[in-house]
């Protein structure tokens, strides 16, 4: 790959131009900070109040007698608002602060109509709000990821316009002739994003379509959002934190155009096998397991390239934060996708449809790729905006651990559980009762993996909030996880 | 990539690939699949849903009840309809002093080739196919049928007074033995509730399974197929005859079922009993009076 092609810092340049460079970045992200730190605020408490939810939902799963007399504390609803606030609140706001900060570095332009983004945010939180408070009531519509009522849905596709206008405009300044892989993924999540909600709020709710399309529309919607929208964002994320951090191109740029179209094609039609032997025309799932076997080849691509970059770099995961995250993101990105894979083959989907084991699935693509690849670009961007450093290296340590033990015990959970639960509902001598019973253990299990993810996310908050009030530390150098030896300070952390 | 054109094609592109390929061309399928009126244009499948069906559908959504029930009953049961009817309700349905006759239609197999995770037991299965499949590799296979005691798995309990008469039995032909080998099993299964009376009618012309049915029941069916002349039947069991009508949705098992029950005259002190193979568990015997005409009842 020619290093032009990367908008990255070359290692040798000429002390004035470089400064000249370092003050143009200075002035982008000034220009970002009030929009972006809206969009990472409001999304840190969206976070906390998901988190809050999630432990509810997780313990009520094992003590079913948990506030069951009060209406909004009931298992089906909150279930769904933990879900809603994770999907729209947290991940769509921290993916959108951190896509426009690298949108408008990519585009080395300063942020115009600031203003637009305030407002976008605004009428997001508005719609996640009220989209929350009208499931807690009664009011959702039934279809995952698609339950808040149609007056939260309206505000949030105003919100989003609000957003995407901006995106567009952002475009027309930008300079320079590359166009770099981070922003095809960034433009694409930008314009799949309302087209997909378009067309799943028409189709669903405003023009129905008839009987068990339904259920296939709904699962069209959510398995899209889940790639073209979280994944894009990820991935183009990932592309731009590993080069940048090491301070080295990526490997190959026909490697990343590889996986940018193949990812595009093949992740668009995955889906339908979420209803293996239900009751639709066949080639549809099997149109969808064949996707998502194919899955492989961006996952390969895009996973060989991220290696190669990092090749002869892996020690200074002991130093960054950033790239730590980054890179647990990124490798888990692959597990995604490989358990993906596994669990879309008709033998064994037979057994995990309908249990834990897709639980543990949506986990693993929206906290342990695309969730720990946000944490990794905020320890990177937050810095920049605030005009401060990371306060203590102690607490992002301590972070990543309880995340990393946090996602990686409720995964295990989650999918032995499933396994067993699939092999006891098959079992006909076993009544459903007893199916669930076996499936207790592991919930408890993951309940405590529950308790490590919200300290990650407590002691999260509380350096994000150290940060916005202007407490981090004033250095020229970032915050290192561990002291930095001599080899490991030359490259740009 | 330079420039923004191919960019743009390519993103709009590969998305409109999917939306097209998996929503709006299913959509163009079976998106317009209306409901289907009877024949004689009474009924209409699915049955229109009422108020308080919807009213249902909003609180199943508003509580999130999708998380863990389907809207699909999930049966208690997973295997043979018939073999379960024979072990769970053929003898609550059995009238004590009466003459009891059972139909059943079936294919022979009783359950399907697949039936992993089904109930079995040494070599008893429920179904046929399993035997057959293993038995018929061997040359020996009728002695070995009896000495490793092959057969269905019982269900241990007695039909002393039963009348059993399997209709519509379409054994493969890829292997000579298959006919001789399925009356086989299932007259041994027979003989260990004590059903001594039974025939197998196969799947052939109307003549000739009349013939069967007349000699098992020593009734005289009418034997000319022209249409049958009838009168609506009163007295009927409205609920009855309405859960039959939704409950029996396959077509052509109904015209079948229509050919016979209206040709046979001698109605007295009959019991019918109908089990289709793939239907679920049939709970819709249709009591006959004395004053009822034989006509279909839907």
């Amino acid at each position: 790959m020619n290093a032009s092609g990367i908008p990255l810092r070359e290692p040798a340049v000429s002390a004035a131009a470089d400064d000249a460079e370092q003050v143009e970045r200075a002035l982008i992200d000034a220009s970002t900070r009030v929009p972006v730190l809206m969009f990472y605020t409001s999304a840190m408490a969206w976070l906390i109040i998901g988190t809050l939810l999630a432990g509810f939902v997780s313990f009520k799963l094992h003590s079913p007698d948990l506030f069951s007399d009060i209406s909004f504390l009931t298992w089906g609803r909150v279930r769904p608002a933990h879900m809603n606030v994770m999907v729209y609140g947290w991940a769509s706001m921290a993916g959108m602060g951190t896509a426009i900060w690298l949108m408008a570095r990519l585009c080395r332009t300063v942020l115009r109509y600031p203003l637009l983004l305030v407002a976008g945010a605004g009428f997001w939180n508005l719609g996640v709000l009220l989209g929350v408070g009208g499931i807690l009531i009664g009011d959702s519509t039934g279809y995952q990821w698609l339950e808040f009522p149609h007056y939260a849905a309206i505000i949030l596709f105003v919100a989003y316009t609000l957003v995407v206008s901006w995106a567009v405009l952002m475009f027309r300044f930008r300079r320079g002739e590359q166009i770099y892989i981070t922003q095809w993924y960034l433009l694409g999540a930008f314009l799949w994003f309302p087209w997909l909600y378009a067309a799943g709020q028409l189709m669903l709710f405003v023009v129905p379509v008839q009987g068990v399309l339904q259920s296939a529309v709904g699962w069209w919607y959510a398995n899209n959002l889940l790639f073209l929208w979280f994944g894009a964002i990820g991935l183009g994320t990932a592309y731009y934190m590993i080069p940048k951090v090491i301070g080295r191109p990526v490997y190959s740029y026909h490697l990343a155009t590889i996986g940018f179209w193949t990812y595009a094609l093949f992740s668009s039609w995955t889906g339908m096998q979420r209803l293996v032997d239900g009751p639709f025309p066949a080639w549809m799932v099997t149109a969808s397991i064949a996707a998502t076997i194919l899955t492989i080849i961006p996952v390969a691509t895009v996973g060989l390239n991220h290696h190669m970059t990092m090749q002869g770099y892996f020690p200074l995961l002991r130093y960054s934060p950033t790239l730590r995250f980054t890179v647990f993101g990124a490798i888990s990105y692959t597990v995604f996708s490989v358990v993906g894979v596994l669990i879309s083959l008709r033998s064994v989907a037979r057994y995990v449809n309908f249990t834990q084991a897709s639980i543990a699935y949506s986990h693993l693509g929206l906290y342990a790729f695309f969730t720990m690849v946000i944490f990794g670009s905020m320890y990177y961007i937050v810095p920049r905006l605030v005009g401060r450093e990371w306060r203590y290296a102690s607490l992002i340590k301590l972070h990543f651990w309880a995340s990393v033990y946090g996602i990686g015990l409720m995964t295990l959970m989650l999918l032995a559980g499933g396994f067993l639960q699939g092999e006891n509902m098959e079992n006909p001598s076993l009544a459903f009762s007893e199916t669930t019973e076996t499936v207790l253990p592991y919930l408890r299990g993951r309940s405590l993996s529950g308790l490590l993810l919200t300290a990650s996310h407590f002691i999260f908050a509380y350096h994000f909030g150290l940060m916005l009030l202007g407490l981090g530390r004033t250095s020229t150098v970032p915050t290192f996880l561990n002291p930095v030896e001599a080899e490991g300070s030359e490259a740009h952390l | 990539m330079k420039g923004l054109a191919p960019l743009f094609l390519g993103i709009f592109g590969t998305f409109a690939f999917s939306w097209v390929g998996l929503t709006m061309i299913p959509n163009w399928q079976i998106g317009h699949l209306d409901p289907q009126m009877e024949e004689d244009g009474t009924d209409v499948y699915p049955q229109p849903q009422s108020g308080m069906v919807k009213r249902g559908a909003r609180v199943y959504a508003a509580n999130g009840c999708i998380y863990c029930h389907s809207q699909q009953v999930r049966a208690d049961y997973a295997g043979a309809d018939i073999w379960k009817y024979f072990d769970e309700d053929l003898s609550d349905d059995i009238d004590k002093d009466a003459q009891n006759t059972l139909f059943i239609i079936t294919d022979g197999y009783m359950d399907f080739e697949h039936t992993a995770g089904r109930l079995s037991q040494e070599h008893r299965y429920t179904s046929c196919s399993q035997i057959i499949n293993t038995l018929k590799k061997q040359p020996d296979w009728n002695t070995k049928f009896q000495k490793d005691d092959y057969g269905l798995l019982p269900v241990g309990k007695k039909f002393p007074n039963l009348k059993v008469i399997l209709l519509e039995l379409n054994p493969r032909d890829d292997w000579s033995g298959e006919y001789t080998l399925m009356t086989d099993i299932w007259s041994k299964w027979f003989k260990e509730m004590d059903i001594n009376s039974y025939s197998f009618v196969k799947d052939e012309n109307i003549e000739e399974i009349n013939e069967r049915i007349e000699k098992l029941m020593q009734v005289k069916l009418i034997s000319n197929s022209q249409p049958v002349s009838w009168t609506p039947v009163k007295d009927i069991d409205t609920v009855l005859a309405a859960a039959w009508a939704r409950d029996t949705t396959h077509a052509s098992f109904k015209k079948k079922d229509f050919t016979l029950q209206s040709k046979i005259t001698d109605t007295s002190n009959i019991k019918e009993k109908l089990v289709t193979k793939k239907d679920p568990p049939v709970k819709h015997s249709i009591k006959r009076k004395d004053e009822m005409s034989f006509g279909p009842v839907f």
